[in-house]
């Protein structure tokens, strides 16, 4: 073996000190910008009575800076007809961004992973109309069916399940979970 | 010509006397006696003698099979007679509790060493492995393949882990984030617990970890070792090599290792903990020339690590964490893999170092270092997937350490400078800033030692400056940090009998805010917890008390080591005990806050040779933590827990220098924490049962050991594992591990 001088060794610490200085080019005073980060801001709910198309709800929870940070800005309550079927739309968006970006989008994209659940105490009926690609619920259309007059809530939630979705709502990470103070008249 | 023969023959000195069991006070044979060049062998009743040509100092070696090598210095003035009682059969006992450094240098700290054998003995290819078996040390798990060090019953920030002398820097603020350090690599490992640790930095309350690289032995010669590990569980194991070569002629050395580890999932004692698969790839080089007084010495290490976060465990708000909890398995379980899917960590950490070191009369011994590391973590979720980090920090640090170890008089002084620079940056999801931070610091100790006691006083002054950069509603801040402050110590060792040695150290120092105290803010994803940092958040200062009180009479070895720390201004993350609502749901709310608090406990180690091949021991660690303001608990503060062992050692099984040992720990419940402050209750007790049997295979270069651990495939939990909330900790595991020397 040839013989290891201190030179060498030297030299070796130059060409790794060269090296890393010129791996090291990453700017410390130029941060990202967290708020370019996608963030789902808004629920909103579209209530259209199935007996009478111009009978159209539409209700919202906005929290602008997302999770953390300030409290919700919009909290609207659910009021529906008492007896009566709705047709519900929902979308998810991201009004931190001009233009509003719609998530929705996204999720019909990636509708094997997600899964939109709905929750109610009260007498609510609702049923999922739309299906993956797997034939399993998606949950972004559904029937909501009012019965007595009564004083409630909806609990709405977004599950991400990837690589577990199985119709279930027992599994995954909640994206969003909004409840809705919910008054049947 | 004749007379001067005979004037030679006149001053030499005989040296007989005869080698003894400590514990029989039976005759060793064939014990290998070196004095100076000289080598004999101990005849059957254990009677030896040299010639030495010479009157003046000696060392005389002392090595029998089974034994610790002796070294003992002589002065020769007279033919001389020497009993010398061997602890034969103490190989059965571990690791042994040095006080003084390899260098044989006056030294008042706590050390505890783990050689390299050992090390390649335990394939220990994580800082846990290689701690495994030492007392006073616990750790803080996520899971079975992150832990990280606890010591004194602190962690994280409050313990340092060096490369000899330099920190190793790499996010380690992170509850789940394990230090980056192949120990395979290392000479030997050296735990220095409590106060007398100002030589490597005031912030390090608990102790220090320290990796020392390897030493060579002082002829040429070259090696190849090979290390083989395979396990049940986690199924997977582990393959290692190590090259090192050291030229007497030039005196170069030089030391190459290579290790890969994989493992698929754990198994809980009834289920599988899906996605917990690990992968890891380590290499290190490390070359040393002596050249006259000086030594120069080149380190360079690659350590890249893939691990997956148990599926069940990555949660999005109060109302998953609640599901989980409700659950008595983990809600996702999936068939065994080695896959590793999101959520997952990636981490690598580079290190360069060069190293000289000079000595002279006049200043001693000078020693200058320069390190340069790089880390880089990046953690993916199952929102960006395997292909973007959700959180990428980048970690660049370079250090510069200048040291002089010099006596004058009979006092030994040690004085020295370091500095250091630091840029963290960041892409994608914020959690600490982009920052740059630069590090100062002096230190002086000196020491005086006796025949009874020893004597050692420190100063240290640290200043850090740090800036950091980050967006807050789209507006670039930047903020400015400065800390500085002193630290001091007063230890020493005074041997009151032949046999019992106690030490006493009494120090106080300061930790500045780390990034993730000041800076956290907002959701910690997967956990499920708002945490917010504190910009107004002042140093803590510790006022810290080591004792330890040290028995050691043939059979029976006896150490306590009772510690005391009170800190003001001590900071830690508080739950309110509020919620926050926002779109995801709603999120338990954690602060950053400063208190009082107080640290007391013990760690006890008794060792006992019951028979000629028995030895028992025992160990335990107390600890009562309370923040002293409102005399509260403390939330994640490890468990009161025993060990006890015992060990058989023997020559037989074609095995040599053979050991089987059964082991048992009980772990109790943590029962010191305030209602409604943790989202569970603390997991029941629980106790393990280990078994282990190895030894030399024949005459070769081949030690095997064979283990399993968990026998009975206990269920449990343990309180400072962060998987409790989800599922059940590791089931029984057998292990093989196979270590060639060629």
């Amino acid at each position: 073996m040839k013989q290891f001088r201190a030179s060498t060794l030297t030299y070796i610490a130059l060409v790794t000190l060269i090296f890393t200085f010129n791996a090291c080019k990453d700017q410390v005073d130029t941060p990202p910008n967290p708020n370019e980060e996608e963030l789902i801001t808004t629920l909103e709910l579209t209530f259209t009575n199935e007996t009478n198309a111009s009978d159209v709800r539409i209700f919202k929870f906005a929290d602008p800076d997302g999770d953390g940070g300030n409290a919700p800005t919009i909290t609207d309550s659910i009021v529906l007809a008492a007896n009566s079927s709705y047709g519900l739309a929902v979308r998810f968006l991201d009004e931190s961004k001009s233009p509003v970006e719609d998530i929705t989008t996204e999720i019909v994209a990636e509708a094997i992973d997600h899964l939109i659940c709905y929750t109610t105490p009260g007498d609510l009926m609702i049923t999922i109309l739309d299906k993956d690609s797997n034939n399993l619920n998606l949950g972004l259309a559904a029937t909501v069916k009012t019965q007595a007059l009564e004083n409630t809530s909806l609990t709405i939630r977004l599950m991400h399940q990837p690589n577990q979705k199985n119709g279930n709502c027992d599994s995954g990470e909640t994206d969003v979970e909004v409840t809705f103070i919910t008054t049947i008249e | 010509m004749l007379c001067s023969i005979s004037q030679f023959a006149l001053s030499q000195i005989k040296l007989s006397g005869v080698v003894l069991d400590s514990a029989t006070q039976k005759p060793l044979t064939n014990a290998f006696v070196k004095l100076g060049a000289h080598k004999v062998i101990a005849d059957a009743n254990g009677n030896f003698s040299v010639t030495q040509p010479t009157a003046g100092t000696h060392t005389l070696n002392i090595t029998h099979i089974g034994c610790d090598p002796l070294s003992l210095p002589l002065f020769l003035v007279n033919d001389t007679f020497i009993t010398i009682f061997l602890p034969h059969h103490l190989h059965a006992f571990e690791e042994i509790i040095t006080y003084a450094h390899n260098s044989r240098e006056p030294d008042a700290r706590l050390i505890q060493t783990i050689s390299s054998k050992k090390l390649e003995q335990l394939a220990a290819v994580s800082l846990s492995d290689a701690l495994i078996n030492t007392n006073g040390i616990s750790f803080l798990r996520t899971g079975s393949t992150i832990a990280k060090p606890i010591i004194n019953g602190m962690h994280s920030n409050r313990i340092s882990v060096l490369n000899d002398e330099s920190k190793q820097e790499g996010q380690q603020w992170g509850s789940e984030h394990a230090p980056e350090i192949d120990p395979l690599s290392a000479g030997s490992i050296e735990i220095i617990k409590g106060a007398s640790t100002l030589r490597y930095g005031g912030d390090a309350m608990g102790g220090v970890i320290r990796i020392l690289p390897p030493s060579f032995r002082d002829t040429s010669y070259t090696e190849i070792a090979l290390l083989a590990k395979v396990e049940t569980n986690p199924k997977g194991g582990l393959v290692g090599l190590k090259l090192e070569r050291y030229n007497g002629k030039s005196r170069l050395g030089q030391r190459a290792v290579f290790n890969v580890k994989r493992n698929g999932d754990a198994q809980a004692a009834s289920y599988t903990l899906s996605n917990t698969g690990f992968e890891q790839l380590s290499g290190s080089y490390y070359g040393l020339l002596k050249k006259g007084n000086n030594d120069f010495s080149f380190t360079s290490s690659a350590f890249v690590q893939r691990l997956g976060i148990l599926a069940a465990s990555h949660i999005g708000n109060l109302t998953d964490l609640n599901r989980a909890l409700s659950s008595d398995t983990p809600l996702i379980n999936l068939p065994f893999s080695y896959n590793i899917l999101a959520p997952s960590q990636r981490i690598q950490h580079y290190t360069g170092k060069i190293k000289w070191e000079n000595k002279s009369d006049k200043l001693g011994l000078v020693s200058s270092t320069y390190t340069i590391q790089n880390n880089h973590r990046q953690e993916f979720d199952n929102h960006n997937g395997d292909l973007n980090a959700a959180l990428d920090l980048n970690l660049w640090t370079q250090q510069l350490h200048l040291s002089v170890d010099n006596h004058l008089e009979d006092i030994r002084w040690q004085y020295g400078a370091m500095g250091e620079w630091q840029q963290n940056t960041f892409k994608g999801r914020y959690f600490i800033p982009n920052y740059l931070r630069y590090k100062a610091g002096l230190f002086a100790i000196a020491t005086l030692e006796q025949d009874a006691y020893l004597i050692e006083t420190g100063l240290r002054y640290d200043v850090q400056h740090t800036t950091s950069y980050r967006y807050e509603k789209d507006i670039l801040n930047t903020n400015q940090f400065q800390f500085s402050g002193l630290s001091a110590n007063v230890s020493g060792w005074r041997r009151i009998h032949q046999d019992v040695r106690i030490h006493l150290s009494a120090a106080t120092r300061f930790r500045s805010p780390d990034i993730n105290e000041l800076f956290s803010n907002g959701l910690h994803h997967g956990s499920a917890s708002l945490e917010f940092g504190n910009l107004q958040l002042k140093q803590e200062r510790a006022y810290s008390l080591n004792a330890a009180l040290n028995y050691n009479h043939n059979k029976l070895r006896f150490q306590v080591e009772p510690y005391l720390h009170y800190f003001s201004n001590y900071i830690y993350l508080k739950p309110t005990g509020e919620t926050q609502l926002s779109i995801r749901g709603a999120f338990p709310v954690f602060n950053y806050v400063q208190t009082d608090a107080s640290y007391a406990g013990t760690d006890i180690t008794i060792k006992y040779q019951l028979a000629t091949h028995w030895t028992t021991e025992l160990d335990g660690a107390l600890l009562l933590v309370k923040n002293q303001r409102n005399q509260t608990f403390i939330y994640g503060i490890p468990a009161q827990r025993t060990t006890g062992k015992l060990k058989y050692s023997f020559d037989g099984l074609s095995l040599k220098n053979a050991y089987w040992t059964v082991s048992s720990s009980y772990n109790a419940k943590q029962n010191r924490i305030e209602t409604n402050e943790d989202f569970a209750d603390s997991p029941a007790a629980y106790t393990l049962l280990n078994t282990e049997l190895g030894g030399q295979y024949q005459d070769t270069r081949l030690h095997v050991s064979l283990g399993v651990n968990n026998i009975l495939n206990t269920s449990y939990r343990d309180y400072m594992n962060r998987y409790r909330y989800y599922a059940d900790d590791v089931g029984i595991s057998i292990f093989l591990i196979l270590n060639y020397t060629f």
